[in-house]
């Protein structure tokens, strides 16, 4: 279960974003966390993935805005602060179980 | 009550005073370690007879000037009196940075601490003998108690970035120090004497704060650095693509036995030069792989012709 970390531009809108990751995803990966860092001296996103078993990919993820509805259907995977559309934003995963 | 307060205000400011340089100086006397079973100071001193820095460098140019003359090549006393001086210098540096490390490991922290409580106590006493009303002493003995944690909590940031530092300068220091081993064992053409000299001031330097944050800035730099070079960078993605290589994968999953030999030619067809495995797991690892690689719009239409090409059926 290797981890690798990947960088989501921050200047993306959040539903880039959810469209980055699904496509990480669909690799045979599955999103664990996202830290702000520094890139070439702009804020951005590095979001850390794990292998997931050849031949799968896990179930749709969707990250939202801290304050919105959790949709239905779904757990809370993780929470933090991601770069989104350039602002720090407060976010929840949630992945449909 | 005016007489009662001043009385008791002056038996709790040297209090304050006393209990801050005593109670401190007992803990850490030695920086945390055992009293060293040698006289550093005099051990210094008795170095510093025997290299006599200046000394030194006129007594190695001096004799190098005569062997100059008399023998053609090698120098032999020179070399020699190179290699005292390194080992004067090293040994010298070495000592006072031991003395340095005690300094600033314990005794800075409780020395400024004193030092701080003594300037309040100093203060508190001045405002407590101009003041006439109970409230300017009082205001004066709060004053004490925020200042001193004041300097509490600037002794614990010290507390925590010294050993830091401290641990740097030794890797630093261990670094710069072999250079100069290297070179004592090479002749004086090989290693000048100069050259010494600048390694020696390396050596010092790194044992210097300023040398510890400027190997920490640089090592944080190339950590940077290296993390750019190595983090992918996603590409925007449509609904579309991604459906698409889901596709992909699912159909690396679904391969059986009787794929095996579409799944190897859809690896070669991938890339010439990688020998496909022969058993079917590690042929859908490497064919997940390259998955997983196809980040942008192209990448996954080009996998997707690749599959298709080699036969490998793709959900619709």
């Amino acid at each position: 279960m290797a981890d690798e970390d990947i960088e989501i531009q921050g200047h993306h809108d959040l539903n880039q974003i959810n469209i980055q990751i699904a496509g990480e995803e669909a690799g045979a990966r599955e999103f664990v966390s996202s830290k702000v860092s520094v890139r070439n001296n702009v804020p951005t996103n590095i979001v850390t993935f794990r292998d997931f078993p050849v031949g799968t990919f896990p179930k749709p993820l969707k990250i939202v805005k801290q304050n919105d509805p959790q949709p239905q259907g779904t757990k809370k995977v993780w929470s933090g602060v991601m770069v989104v559309a350039g602002t720090n934003t407060a976010v929840v995963a949630y992945r449909q179980s | 009550m005016m007489s009662y307060l001043k009385s008791a205000t002056a038996r709790v400011i040297p209090a304050i005073i006393i209990v801050s340089l005593v109670g401190g100086c007992s803990t850490a006397w030695y920086g945390g370690a055992p009293e060293p079973s040698f006289d550093v100071n005099k051990d210094l001193e008795r170095l510093a007879q025997q290299f006599e820095p200046a000394d030194s460098i006129t007594e190695f140019y001096e004799t190098y000037k005569e062997e100059k003359k008399s023998e053609s090549a090698p120098t032999p006393k020179s070399q020699a009196l190179r290699n005292k001086f390194i080992t004067g210098r090293v040994t010298l540096m070495n000592i006072r940075y031991i003395q340095f490390v005690r300094l600033l490991t314990a005794e800075r922290q409780l020395l400024d601490s004193a030092v701080s409580m003594l300037t309040l106590g100093l203060n508190l006493a001045g405002t407590t003998a101009a003041s006439a009303g109970t409230k300017t002493i009082l205001a004066a003995i709060a004053a004490g108690v925020t200042g001193s944690k004041e300097v509490i909590d600037k002794n614990y940031f010290f507390e925590k970035t010294i050993p830091a530092l401290v641990a740097q300068m030794n890797a630093e220091r261990k670094k710069a120090l072999i250079p100069l081993l290297l070179g004592s064992k090479a002749n004086l053409d090989e290693y000048l004497f100069a050259q010494a000299i600048t390694d020696l001031h390396n050596y010092y330097h790194a044992g210097t704060f300023i040398g510890a944050i400027q190997a920490i800035q640089a090592d944080a730099g190339v950590k940077e650095q290296k993390q750019n070079e190595v983090i992918a960078t996603l590409t925007p993605l449509t609904i579309k693509d991604v459906v698409s290589k889901q596709a992909l994968t699912t159909a690396i999953g679904a391969l059986s036995q009787a794929d095996l030999e579409k799944a190897k030619k859809a690896v070669l067809a991938h890339d010439p030069n990688v020998v496909p495995a022969n058993n079917l797991d590690d042929v859908k690892k490497q064919l997940q792989s390259y998955v997983q690689g196809a980040r942008t719009p192209e990448l996954i239409a080009k996998t997707t012709r690749i599959f298709r090409e080699a036969g490998i059926p793709l959900p619709e």
